[in-house]
């Protein structure tokens, strides 16, 4: 135990300093995270992962699944939330002891966590993983923002909860170009706007805390959907020859030089071409799987080779880029007497009609 | 004119090793109570209460009560003058030491 030093006894600055910045981190890291915190958790994250599978088969189907995950995964967790939080407290209370600051920042921010990772799963459930892909970057740049707010610079809080805005609505506003045209601008232009705003302009940020959102906001996602917009309207330049349809293209030898446009009408028949291979089933070959066109789709044909430009029902020229939605919507297994082991897979196949 | 000593001129309250430690565990968690005090400097009762009381006499440090009905606690926070007192004292430690801060 330390006991009151003597007055007579010369105090020494440089351990005084020391002792100063020891109490300093201390009182930083007084951070207790309690048992029956590790208890609630865990046994409702065990729980939840056993049930809702079983759930998950009585009713299968995609959107019930998804309103059971988002209904039990969400009350379960926010009430074992609630219950962690009032026990600490309790616990906290009895012996004396207080939650310190950064003991309630951390909870807020897990809490945050278990929040982001049930939209996460959303997200990949509704649209796969690919297609998120930018809005898991707006996501953990807004979380990483209100970390920040929660500790230091409180208005970034506002701005991380717009960011965290922005990225759950861009997947069911923009397509993948415009998600990405979006990136390029709230992160090429919002950030360093939110620098400019906090450190040259921090008493207008603080004394009109909407406005000064709402102009963030519009700065930031403007010039990417404007961008996206004029891509968009912008006309390719495409050869200027008359289409042939896709029976005279195969009637007659490909040409092999100059261009060519190539229609092929809607309930044309095509070969998907589709292979399958897994841990459980041996690598197949190609099958091709008939599939109709429901609407008309042009190409261009450059030297007797696809260049990538496409249109569908006489709408927009388009290049066509790599990434192209292609969704497995549903996986389905069936064994019964009359037809054996059934797997039905759904594909959904997005080629980016307007 | 004799030249008084640096030493002379720091806080008579906050230069004192245990005082100090309070005020910078205050400063830096915020908030705390008696037991989160006599925890982390590892204080008897009634070592750590002698402490608190003269911080408190200067004004250094204010309390506050929460639940009145059931078992209040007490909750001790650095007061504005008590923290720029403490901000004072670092800086004029540090200047004695030469270390800019």
């Amino acid at each position: 135990m330390q006991s009151q030093s003597s007055p007579s006894r010369p105090i020494d600055p440089l351990q005084q300093l020391e002792a100063i910045n020891a109490m300093l981190i201390s009182g930083h890291q007084s951070i207790r995270i309690e048992k029956h915190t590790f208890f609630y958790w865990g046994i409702a994250g065990g729980l939840l992962a056993a049930v809702l599978p079983f759930i998950y088969a009585m009713v299968a189907n995609f959107w019930g699944n998804l309103a059971i995950f988002v209904s039990i995964c969400g009350g379960v967790l926010g009430l074992v939330a609630f219950f962690d939080n009032r026990k600490t407290r309790w616990i906290r209370r009895s012996q004396d002891e207080s939650v310190s600051f950064i003991q309630t920042k951390i909870t807020h921010i897990w809490w945050l966590l278990i929040a982001v990772a049930i939209v996460l799963t959303i997200g990949l459930d509704l649209y796969g993983g690919g297609a998120i892909d930018i809005s898991v970057w707006f996501l953990l740049i807004g979380l990483a923002l209100i970390i920040h707010g929660f500790f230091s610079t409180q208005p970034l809080l506002r701005f991380g909860v717009a960011l965290i805005g922005i990225s759950m609505i861009t997947p069911l506003l923009l397509p993948y170009e415009g998600a990405r045209w979006l990136a390029v601008s709230v992160f090429g232009i919002g950030m360093p706007l939110l620098g400019f705003m906090l450190y040259q302009n921090s008493e207008f940020c603080n004394a009109k805390k909407p406005l000064a959102l709402f102009i963030w906001l519009i700065l930031a996602t403007l010039p990417g959907y404007g961008i996206y917009k004029a891509e968009q309207s912008y006309q390719l330049q495409t050869p200027t020859v008359n289409p042939v349809s896709l029976v005279d293209y195969q009637a007659q030898p490909a040409l092999q030089q100059g261009s060519q446009i190539v229609t092929l009408p809607a309930g044309t028949s095509l070969p998907l071409k589709l292979s399958a291979k897994g841990d459980v089933i041996r690598d197949s070959a190609f099958i091709a799987l008939p599939i109709t066109l429901k609407s008309a789709i042009e190409v261009v044909l450059e030297n007797g080779k696809l260049n990538g430009l496409y249109r569908i029902d006489q709408g927009k020229w388009q290049k066509l880029r790599a990434w192209k939605l292609i969704h497995i919507n549903d996986l389905f297994i069936d064994l019964n007497p009359q037809s054996g082991l059934n797997m039905d897979v759904q594909l959904n196949i997005y080629a980016g009609k307007q | 004119m004799a030249k008084s000593s640096p030493m002379l001129a720091l806080d008579k309250v906050l230069h004192q090793p245990i005082r100090t430690q309070i005020a910078a565990y205050l400063a830096s968690r915020g908030e705390a109570t008696f037991t989160d005090l006599k925890n982390a400097l590892a204080l008897t009762d009634g070592n750590l209460d002698a402490h608190m009381k003269k911080l408190v006499q200067t004004g250094y440090i204010v309390s506050r009560k929460e639940g009145e009905t059931v078992r209040p606690q007490t909750f001790y926070a650095l007061s504005s003058e008590g923290k720029s007192a403490f901000d004072s004292y670092v800086k004029a430690l540090s200047s004695i030491l030469g270390i800019a801060s």
